[in-house]
């Protein structure tokens, strides 16, 4: 709860900094708050204040989800020097914004009641709609605004009439009251519980961007501005499944009753993500539709729900956005402040600057689920896990995606190490984003050595 | 003095079920055939009405405060919403002068 | 049948008097001022009433943006208001510490009033 109160009061701070004209410490305050929020989130033991009535539970699993969204925030944060050009004049809007979203992920990962579920996706979503939208001249940001907003409020709507089909069933909102509801009546629960049940997952996947309900993505991802896109990509997804796996593994006994609907989704989600980003000539698309697949593969963690559900995914999460701040922060770098965004814009990134061209070829392979990167460890535990409870077919259905994505990741790479640059622009990269791009890199390959110290936090 | 109201509750909760869900069902086509943003964000709103009434129908079914209270928390949302949403909007029109949603395809592939 | 019979005796028909008294007046007072008052139509009595002002162009003529940018701020800041009912209603019962809560909502959103000043998005004329 403190960090939750700690990050309002540095979202309001960041605005007044901004109008009383202290933008230069912008950024350094920010830093220096989401780390006290990060103690604090950290240091948290876990009790539940009786006055709390249970709407927000910080447990071991909420924490980790917790620290890992400020640390990938405070990420996002410093990859903004040098690309927050669109927004000179009101970068401590974009950044409160984001703050302020970020309370809503937190909220997203730690409810422990409908309420504090619905008002933390909305927390989440409402700043992201004013965020996509923030490159105000441009048609294309606007569009993508527009369009992430019908949608999620369109989703919302869904979600809306699954909790109150969920609480005309069970007569409560908190999650412990409906799981203990649910053992008494032992399957006699009425059908509207099941049908809210659905229509909640439906608009979860919504916010994921789980096929079919993912169409928006690409649009939104390519419209908004990159530095949003990263957010998104990142923070949110990883807040989306938060909550997700939460939900399934909320005490609900008889989850399995919609295997069939996460198993569809599943598999929809992978293939469909794969297969198009194969045909993207955008980067920015291609990163997309890689981040529909990759919401896929989480997918079948949530699918076959085990004990060990929570920590796949939260590996799988860690890894995947370790892997996009560094693909975007390089894509932010070399070509999207140039207006570029064909594949072809990391042509001879090698020759260039090295260091950076491996950073970026360790994030693709990480991404593709090559051993020694986190990404490996993210899929390997997920797939293990899987097969432990005998779901064979969607295991064997997800490596051939696997093998798919390799195909697409491969040709970033080929195209950095194997093929001539035409343009000569000497980058300038501010230091900041030299921080990102290596400091993740080496997270990234230190969770792939030492995978198991991550399972210590939950 | 409210006996009369009292006796209305002899109206099973299935009745409120049916309305809220045609109405919710209203929005939904609404949001999915009309062409107008702004018609759009009205049955979006609808769908959010519908839902208010069937927690406030479950709220009377089992004498239960919570749902009115939720109410609020959706009525909040959905003020917040709406204002972003117009805003947008705004800035659509003022690039495009226009409400149409098919003015809305340039991001394509 | 019997609740309804007893209901209608009982509620049901005043407000249909009252339904009939206020309609009765409405339509009296219309009507009679329509019969009573003198006429007199010349060209400057049948212009449309504008407080006194020349009716200039056509009515169907886009806002500026700034009253759409004050009504969603009232909108907002309205709703607000929602958490404030509650609170009144059990204001004995949560005692101190709702005080010490409700005082940081709205704290927390005068503080966006402020910031909203500050922005100058209520500022008239630039």
């Amino acid at each position: 709860m403190s960090a939750i109160i700690t990050l309002s009061v540095l979202g309001i701070l960041v605005l007044y900094l901004g109008i009383f004209n202290f933008k230069k410490v912008l950024l350094p305050v920010i830093l220096l708050g989401l780390t006290v929020a990060f103690v604090l989130l950290a240091t948290n033991t876990g009790n539940v204040l009786a006055a709390d009535m249970h709407m927000l539970v910080f447990d071991a699993p909420a924490r980790a989800f917790g620290c890992l969204l400020i640390l990938i925030t405070a990420g996002v944060f410093c990859l903004t020097p040098g690309n927050m050009e669109y927004a000179t004049k009101f970068r401590q809007d974009v950044f409160g914004l984001m703050i302020f979203s970020l309370i809503g992920g937190i909220m997203m990962i730690s409810y422990g009641n409908l309420i504090t579920l619905f008002l933390g996706i909305e927390t989440l979503s409402i700043p992201l709609y004013v965020m996509v939208g923030s490159k105000r001249s441009d048609l294309k940001s606007n569009e993508a605004a527009m369009k992430y907003f019908l949608l999620g409020a369109f989703a919302t709507g869904f979600l809306l009439l699954g909790i109150a089909l969920i609480y005309g069933a069970t007569g409560s909102f908190d999650f412990r009251v409906i799981a203990e509801q649910c053992l008494t009546l032992q399957g006699n629960v009425s059908s509207w519980f099941e049908i809210g049940v659905l229509l909640l997952l439906i608009g979860l996947s919504f916010k994921v961007s789980a096929a079919p309900f993912h169409f928006w993505a690409p649009d939104v991802y390519d419209g908004a501005p990159t530095i949003v896109t990263t957010y998104m990509s990142t923070v949110v997804k990883i807040a989306g499944f938060g909550a997700l796996v939460r939900f399934t593994r909320g005490g609900f006994p008889d989850m399995h009753v919609f295997g069939q609907f996460t198993f569809i989704l599943a598999i929809l989600t992978m293939t469909i993500g794969n297969f198009v980003a194969t045909q993207q000539k955008s980067i920015k698309r291609m990163l997309a539709y890689s981040s529909i697949a990759h919401a896929g593969y989480m997918l079948i963690a949530i699918h076959c729900s085990t004990n060990a559900s929570l920590v796949n995914i939260f590996i799988y999460a860690f890894a995947y956005s370790l892997a996009s701040l560094v693909m975007f922060g390089v894509f932010m770098a070399i070509a999207d402040k140039y207006e570029l965004a064909d594949i072809d814009s990391f042509n001879g990134l090698s020759k260039k600057n090295p260091l950076v061209a491996i950073c970026a070829a360790i994030a693709l392979l990480s991404m593709a689920g090559i051993p020694i990167t986190a990404g490996f460890f993210g899929k390997y535990y997920i797939f293990a896990s899987a097969i432990d409870s005998n779901y064979f077919l969607i295991v064997i259905i997800a490596m051939l995606n696997s093998l798919v994505s390799l195909y697409y990741y491969l040709k970033l790479i080929i195209a950095m190490f194997f093929k001539e640059g035409s343009n000569d622009v000497s980058e300038k990269i501010p230091a900041l984003h030299y921080f990102v791009i290596f400091g993740c890199t080496a997270l990234n390959i230190l969770i792939g050595l030492y995978p198991n110290n991550l399972m210590m936090l939950f | 003095m409210f006996d009369f109201l009292e006796k209305s509750s002899n109206i099973p909760i299935e009745y409120y079920m049916w309305l809220s869900g045609i109405l919710f069902s209203i929005g939904v086509m609404g949001v999915l055939m009309r062409r107008n943003v702004i018609i759009m964000l009205m049955s979006i709103e609808l769908m959010l009405n519908a839902v208010n009434l069937l927690f406030i129908a479950f709220a009377t079914f089992l004498n239960d405060p919570k749902g009115q209270v939720f109410v609020f928390f959706i009525m909040l949302v959905a003020a917040a919403e709406v204002t972003v949403g117009l805003a947008i909007l705004t800035l659509i029109y003022r690039n495009t002068k226009s409400v149409d949603i098919d003015f809305l395809k340039k991001l394509k592939g | 049948m019997m609740i309804f019979l007893v209901a209608f005796t009982k509620y049901l028909i005043p407000l249909i008097i009252q339904l009939l008294v206020v309609l009765g007046f409405v339509f009296t007072t219309v009507a009679a001022s329509q019969y009573l008052g003198p006429k007199r139509k010349t060209a400057g009595k049948l212009e449309s009433f504008e407080s006194g002002l020349d009716a200039v162009g056509n009515a169907r003529v886009p806002f500026s943006v700034k009253y759409f940018l004050a009504a969603i701020l009232f909108v907002l800041f309205d709703v607000e208001i929602i958490f404030l009912y509650p609170w009144a209603v059990n204001f004995k019962e949560l005692g101190w510490q709702g005080f010490v809560e409700m005082l940081m909502f709205i704290v927390f959103f005068t503080l966006g009033f402020f910031y909203v000043l500050k922005k100058g998005a209520l500022k008239w004329d630039d």
